[in-house]
């Protein structure tokens, strides 16, 4: 795969990402490698190469996809195991796409165990804080209502407007009382808010989570005024590396502003450290934070 | 030509105003009108009189339903079902986006055309790594080219329509068999001038993996604006009743103006839209631009200058029918290809006309030389048609520069080839006819 190529591939995980959320965005990438090996031409020879090539790439894309990288790691060795040389090139194929099948179950799975454990932090009259609402944390406000009947509000802070917009319509749907400001203004709010929900897209091996950018800011304000933050995410998320090491992309650019030029230095996501969090909620359940990294 | 002078020179600084842009094109055909008003040479009853409100109404009608349904998000929908059947196939983006522009332009007029088509080519298209000016001038040329095919599709078929009585039916009619030949072999063209950018993608992985990353993407992006299916259906059913209403226009006894306004009309009311935001969408600089152009070339014609350029231009031509027709379809042809040709068809009509007096051609044909000229033609050049014009803007805005000799360089062998087949088609037409 040339660079081209590749950066474009990352681009493209990054911009959407940033709109889906990093379960959405798993599922897709996955779902998106099965048809890509349903539309592929080549010949048995090529066969394990080229899907081991693109393994590869989506491993290192920048940001990391923790959760992606951990299902194609173990990908790449069921196939290493599982495809023998008598395999015919439609048997290579429907070995892969089963494999990856399974690492959308699996992926789902665990999400489903998160959502559901995560409905025990919700009460009647709470107020709740989310940055960048994942799947998962909208999942667990929509089921906490339509399950639980929980009476809760959500005040939701604008970041992405496609986002802002999808939870926007996730709550509305399932009538849940919420509201919409931005992050700069969460101050006017804070004394309201019981609790905040985040979701991550890596919890690294030196106690920091990788998050939607804004995120540190409102985690940073709510520890400071005593607000319980709660972050949601199965153990796929988990990196067994450190946060300078996450590949999270940076991108300067020249800015133009009245008349001064400047360069402007932009990153991808927020670090956060892991002890402004209060509680970790995972698919077994809150796990102790001194007990990470596990 | 008693006092033409004035009116001569002033229509020529509006002419070339427009064709090299000084000017807004509205602002360009109403200062020359003031001009006129103001040195007596016509007064403001007589000028009123001059406008084709046919015209005019059939266009207002027209933007009013396209911007109903654009509300409604039924483009959107169109362009991402598309996209997501090329499935990244760089020859199925040629030929499905064509099909659909052209389809498109045939009923709605072609800068809306390629106001939803560019968008989405261009994301597709650069997102696969691929060069998006070859898609983006193929949309603007075959927007021109699927217009010709119906009274509605293009301006110069709107204005020769309404001012010379022909009804829907006989455009599509006489038109549609040289309008599907010259889209089937214009795409042909296209694919074989440029077959090495259209090579398949399928023995590449990453780029199909990327392929589907990218046809989320335009999903999220183009339908994030929510679809209003109500005004959906309402929008869909009033432009197929419009349609219908063209069709049967021989029956009904109503001129495609009264249809179009009518239905804008109804659909306005059944809708409950905010008609405020709507009126905010119609072009209303091209219906002025047009009530300009056609006091413009009315005053023109009142003092003779018309009947003169057609005594000694046209008519010098002599009384062959297949060299009057040949001679205005190139005409036509070539000079819209340079001038707007707008302002150029509302030139002709009365030319055409006076030719006909002449000279009687059975079965409107000299028209249909004038509606095919006029239409292909404006692909000759980038600023030949608005579509053409739009379409390199809006590549621009996203990045992608195209000259005017690269789109030339394209299009030019398209409208010579569309050209000529429009003279076969013309050729035979007549030697049936006489």
């Amino acid at each position: 795969m040339n660079a081209k190529n590749e950066q474009t591939m990352y681009t493209l995980l990054r911009n959407l990402g940033n709109v889906q959320g990093i379960a959405a965005m798993t599922i897709l990438s996955l779902n998106s490698f099965i048809e890509s090996i349903r539309q592929l031409k080549c010949t048995k020879e090529e066969t394990l190469p080229l899907y081991l090539e693109l393994a590869g790439a989506l491993r290192n894309s920048q940001p990391n996809i923790i959760p992606l990288m951990h299902l194609l790691e173990q990908f790449e060795t069921e196939m290493q195991k599982n495809l023998t040389p008598d395999m015919d090139l439609e048997e290579i194929r429907q070995t892969t796409i089963k494999s990856l099948e399974k690492k959308i179950e699996q992926f789902r799975s665990n999400a489903a165990r998160v959502t559901e454990n995560g409905l025990n932090y919700i009460q009647d009259k709470d107020v709740i804080i989310v940055h960048s609402a994942s799947s998962v944390v909208t999942n667990i406000l929509v089921q906490a209502k339509k399950k639980l009947n929980r009476c809760f509000k959500v005040i939701i802070l604008e970041d992405n407007p496609v986002r802002t917009r999808q939870t926007v319509r996730a709550l509305r749907e399932a009538d849940i009382e919420h509201m919409v400001t931005p992050a700069h203004n969460l101050s006017h709010y804070i004394e309201g808010a019981k609790k905040m929900f985040v979701g991550a897209l890596t919890i690294t091996s030196d106690r920091k989570i990788v998050a939607p950018t804004g995120t540190a800011g409102t985690v940073s304000l709510c520890h400071v005024n005593g607000i319980s933050v709660h972050l949601f995410a199965n153990s796929l998320h988990y990196s067994h590396r450190d946060s300078s090491h996450q590949d999270i992309y940076k991108a300067q650019e020249e800015t133009q502003s009245a008349n001064m030029n400047f360069s402007m230095t932009t990153y991808s996501h927020d670090l956060v450290d892991l002890d402004l969090i209060d509680h970790i909620v995972t698919e077994t359940g809150e796990i102790e934070k001194g007990s990470y990294p596990v | 030509m008693e006092g033409a002078l004035i009116p001569i020179v002033v229509f020529l600084i509006v002419y070339a105003a427009i064709t090299l842009e000084l000017v807004n094109k509205a602002v360009s055909a109403l200062l020359g009108v003031m001009v006129l008003l103001m040195l007596h040479v016509v007064s403001e009853h007589e000028a009123a009189a001059l406008i084709d409100f046919e015209t005019i109404m059939l266009l207002l009608g027209m933007m009013s339903i396209v911007a109903v349904l654009r509300k409604s998000g039924f483009f959107s929908i169109i362009s991402v079902k598309i996209a997501a059947l090329t499935k990244g196939s760089p020859v199925k983006i040629l030929i499905l986006f064509s099909i659909v522009t052209a389809v498109l332009s045939a009923f709605l007029d072609n800068v809306t055309t390629v106001l939803i088509i560019i968008p989405i080519i261009i994301e597709l298209t650069r997102g696969m790594g691929l060069d998006p000016k070859i898609y983006v001038i193929s949309q603007a040329v075959i927007s021109n080219i699927g217009g010709t095919a119906t009274l509605i599709g293009d301006p110069p078929n709107i204005i020769i329509g309404s001012k010379v009585g022909l009804t829907f039916n006989q455009f599509i009619v006489n038109l549609s068999i040289p309008v599907v030949i010259s889209l089937g072999i214009s795409m042909f063209y296209i694919w074989f001038t440029n077959r090495e950018k259209f090579k398949p993608i399928d023995g590449n992985l990453a780029k199909l993996f990327s392929v589907q990353l990218l046809l989320e993407k335009i999903r999220i992006e183009f339908l994030d604006t929510r679809i209003d299916r109500k005004l959906l259906i309402k929008g869909l059913s009033c432009l197929i009743i419009t349609i219908l209403l063209f069709i049967t226009q021989t029956i009904t006894k109503m001129s495609p103006g009264v249809v179009a306004v009518l239905m804008a009309m109804v659909l306005f009311t059944i809708s409950g839209v905010d008609v405020e935001s709507m009126m905010e969408e119609v072009e209303w600089s091209t219906l002025l631009f047009f009530a300009g152009l056609f006091i413009l070339v009315g005053v023109l014609e009142h003092k003779g200058v018309i009947e003169w350029i057609a005594e000694n231009i046209f008519l010098k031509i002599g009384d062959n029918p297949y060299i009057m027709v040949l001679t205005v379809l190139w005409v036509s042809g070539i000079v819209s290809g340079f001038l707007d040709n707008i302002p150029f068809t509302i030139t002709m009509i009365p030319i055409v006309r006076l030719m006909l007096e002449a000279n009687p051609i059975p079965n409107n044909i000299l028209w249909w030389a004038l509606a095919l000229g006029a239409c292909f033609g404006g692909n000759l050049t980038m600023i030949g048609a608005s579509a053409n014009i739009v379409s390199v803007g809006m590549a621009k805005q996203a990045g992608v520069h195209i000259s005017f000799l690269e789109f030339m360089k394209a299009s030019a062998a398209i409208t010579i080839i569309t050209l000529i087949i429009a003279s076969v088609f013309l050729t035979l037409y007549l030697w049936y006819s006489l």
